[in-house]
């Protein structure tokens, strides 16, 4: 599954069966970016109390996979086992959730 | 030479080269390190401060957000000075310049446009997030509506609250100010790790050059140590080192010269191979300090001795050396041919004047004059003798002996009983008690000799020995035997010469059938014996009746009479009497020191011998005399006629008989010869027979008249 996320939005699939999938992740830049993937009923994730940042210890084990900021031009995988479900994309560094750096994801039977 | 060819310079200081190329290396590798470091550290500063001015865009972004909030709230505030802050900042992070100052925090800073894409675009996005806040925040205090105000950062904010949008937007811009300053801060790392590498590998390259360059020295030393070895042990040459321990070095001409083995050598003090009387030299030299050039003599393992030329050079504070260095030649074979020239320069000389001495030697008795100086000279102290054959050649006899030191006393007898004399060539006994020594040698005075016998010959003909000892095993040197050769050679010749040429002369004198000397001898005798003054008796005989003889028995029984007349007066007269025939049957005898009574006593033996020899085929005869002395004549021709008249009176008073003659002519004078009265006087005298004689020098066969 090919994931390109750049200044300031995530372009992916939103829909996708369930299973094991590698996320073939690209960085278009300009900034750094991180990759963090968790099933969320809506693209309205909960945010700490800067009102900034996605809180992810709320998420807790609803996230299900993430890559650490990278750098831009870098290509990377990241693989997750996705079960049926609703699944938010999202880049959690500083203002970059906010920004519009997230995108939903269905994850079919 | 080959155009261009490098010229062989086995000891040229190469390894300079190879120095001055190390220490270059190091200066070139110590001089890039350097510029390197500075300019890391140059570009490191910048990047410092470029870090700083990006985080500060985070601080700045911040405080424009609560400066705009602030100033909505009606408190005092200037966020549009903090937006050009962070707008000049950012253009300056981007493309250079000067990032302004903020109040009372720091001071203008001047940039350089970014480097390197990734930054330049972070830093980029960053100037259009700031220009989005700046816009945002304006709006929000004009009271704007915020959804038309541009984003040129392609945020997609969903948010509607105007604060929360301008925090979002403060929020992006400050995050992208900090990866901004982390890639910085990357590059300016990335630089440090790459000054690290190259300097490490420009330590690395300048340690495997430098010993590259030392392995070449090594090289360059060991080829050139590997050289002088070849030189110095391929050269004939003699090199030693001494040290203080004795040799330190010795290259192999030197050992081979010495007859030892190199490491034989190592240790030995010199005074182990210098000849006794060289140490000193080669001591003086050695200690002299400055180059030194001597000639010494080594004495071989085997005891044989060498002779050397050497230049002595004093090392010894060459700390690489610590000795004396000696370079040598053999000299030996040059030292012995000049003394091998000296020697025969020495032989020519003696050969010469020996020559020239013996050439001025008349008779036998002056060669044997000279030959006695010879032997002096040749050894003053070695016995000598000179054995020389008499006219028989049966007999030695011995001729010379050395003035100066006692006669060898050799019995030997007969030329050929002398083994130097059958070999033909000199003998040299080492000692007289040796199995193969001559044994006539043997029982001398002086106990067992050495001895050197060399034969004496003339054209072929062995004349005699030369003979010399010496101490038992210590005979005559070469150079003396050769000596002694020249001179056997010489006096060989010489005396054989003289012989010759006194034999030719005496035949030249003598008659022929008597073997006596003539008239012409006896009488150049005794003018001498009469000039000196020597007294001598002469007496004249005459064969009576020989023309009888002659007559009635033919020549050949005269002649036979004469030779027996002839023998008869030599049995009789002493050795040194003189008897000539004078001519025909006329015969003159001369009796040095007598005076006439003592002449008569002899020359009546003879007149008795000859009335009883044995005649064989001729009857006997006699003999008359007359006979006088010097003492009564001044001349020869008076004696002679003196002489004359005693035989006429002889003759005149019946022959046989002796007649002393009287000086004058005319008195009677009366002398009793045996009881007869010899009457002699006037009248009586014919012509004096030596006047006839004079007339006929060369008497027939037949003789004269016999009265």
């Amino acid at each position: 599954m090919q994931v390109s996320e750049a200044d300031f939005a995530i372009s992916a699939t939103h829909r996708l069966t369930a299973g094991d999938v590698v996320l073939r992740v690209h960085n278009e830049g300009p900034d750094q970016h991180e990759l963090i993937v968790a099933r969320a009923p809506s693209a309205r994730l909960p945010l700490r109390s800067d009102g900034i940042t996605v809180d992810e210890e709320a998420l807790g084990h609803a996230e299900v996979g993430s890559l650490e900021p990278g750098k831009a031009g870098a290509l990377r995988e990241l693989k997750v086992h996705f079960a049926p479900g609703r699944y938010v994309l999202f880049c959690n560094m500083t203002g970059h959730y906010m920004g519009g750096m997230h995108s939903t994801l269905v994850v079919a039977q | 030479m080959i155009r261009g060819a490098k010229a062989f310079r086995p000891f040229a200081p190469r390894s300079r080269k190879t120095i001055a190329a190390i220490l270059l290396t190091f200066a070139l590798m110590s001089a890039l390190t350097i510029t390197l470091s500075l300019s890391a550290t140059g570009r490191s500063q910048h990047r410092a401060t470029v870090v700083q001015v990006a985080a500060r865009q985070r601080m700045l972004a911040t405080r424009y957000v609560e400066e705009v909030l602030l100033l909505q709230a009606g408190r005092h505030a200037d966020p549009a000075a903090t937006a050009a802050i962070l707008t000049s900042s950012a253009h300056a992070l981007l493309d250079g310049g000067t990032a302004p100052a903020v109040p009372s925090d720091d001071d203008d800073t001047k940039l350089s446009a970014a480097s390197g894409s990734e930054v330049r675009a972070q830093l980029m996005q960053e100037t259009r997030l700031v220009a989005d806040l700046s816009a945002t925040g304006s709006a929000l205090l004009a009271h704007r509506p915020l959804a038309q105000v541009p984003l040129r950062a392609h945020e997609h904010l969903a948010v509607r609250d105007p604060i929360q949008r301008l925090r979002v937007l403060a929020a992006l811009t400050s995050n992208v100010s900090l990866n901004a300053a982390r890639t910085i801060a990357q590059a300016a790392d990335q630089n440090i790790s790459n000054l690290i590498v190259m300097q490490i590998g420009l330590g690395i390259g300048g340690l495997l050059v430098s010993l590259l360059l030392a392995w070449a020295l090594i090289a360059t030393t060991r080829r050139q140590g590997v050289r002088f070895r070849s030189l110095v042990q391929s050269s004939s040459d003699l090199v030693m080192i001494l040290g203080e321990g004795g040799c330190r070095y010795a290259s192999p001409s030197m050992a081979k010269i010495l007859g030892r083995a190199d490491a034989d050598l190592l240790g030995r003090r010199y005074e182990e191979f210098v000849h006794d009387e060289d140490r000193a030299t080669v001591r003086a030299a050695a200690e002299h300090g400055e180059p030194r050039e001597i000639s010494f003599r080594v004495r071989k393992a085997n005891g044989e001795m060498r002779h050397l030329d050497a230049l002595l050079t004093d090392l010894r504070g060459d700390r690489h050396i610590r000795g004396v260095v000696l370079n040598a030649r053999d000299t030996t074979e040059r030292v012995e041919l000049e003394r091998e020239l000296g020697l025969q320069a020495q032989r020519d000389s003696f050969s010469s004047q020996l020559g020239e001495a013996l050439e001025m030697a008349d008779d036998q008795n002056d060669a044997h004059e000279v030959i006695e100086r010879a032997m002096t000279q040749i050894s003053a102290s070695t016995p000598m003798e000179l054995l020389l054959s008499d006219s028989s050649r049966a007999n030695l006899e011995r001729a010379a002996i050395s003035p100066t030191a006692d006669p060898p006393g050799c019995p030997v007898k007969s030329p050929f009983s002398c083994v130097a004399v059958r070999r033909g060539s000199p003998v040299v006994f080492d000692s007289s008690e040796m199995l193969n020594a001559c044994p006539k040698l043997r029982d001398r005075a002086g106990g067992a000799c050495s001895a050197v016998c060399v034969p004496v010959s003339f054209m072929g003909r062995a004349l005699g020995v030369l003979h010399a000892t010496g101490p038992e095993n210590r005979p005559l040197g070469k150079e003396q035997v050769v000596q002694l050769t020249t001179l056997a050679t010489q006096a060989g010749a010489r005396i054989g010469t003289v012989r010759a040429f006194e034999r030719t002369q005496l035949q030249a004198s003598t008659d022929g059938l008597t073997g006596l000397v003539n008239r012409r001898v006896l009488e150049r005798e005794l003018r001498s014996m009469l000039h000196a003054g020597r007294p001598f008796a002469l007496a004249i005989a005459d064969l009576d009746n020989f023309k009888q003889l002659n007559d009635t028995y033919g020549h050949a029984a005269g002649d036979r009479a004469l030779r027996q007349f002839a023998q008869i007066v030599h049995s009789v007269v002493r050795e040194g009497d003189l008897v000539a025939r004078w001519g025909g049957e006329e015969f003159m005898i001369a009796l040095p020191e007598l005076d006439c009574q003592q002449a008569v006593k002899i020359l009546e033996r003879l007149r008795s011998e000859l009335g009883e020899a044995h005649v064989g085929d001729h009857p006997r005869f006699t003999a008359s005399f007359g006979v006088t002395d010097s003492s009564v004549a001044d001349n020869f021709e008076q004696l002679m006629a003196i002489a004359d008249n005693g035989l006429y009176r002889s003759k005149d008073g019946g022959r046989d008989r002796v007649t002393v003659g009287h000086p004058s002519i005319d008195g009677a004078d009366l002398t009793v010869v045996q009881g007869q009265t010899v009457r002699t006087g006037a009248g009586a005298r014919r012509a004096p027979a030596f006047h006839e004689a004079a007339e006929d020098e060369d008497p027939p066969a037949s003789g004269r008249e016999i009265r």
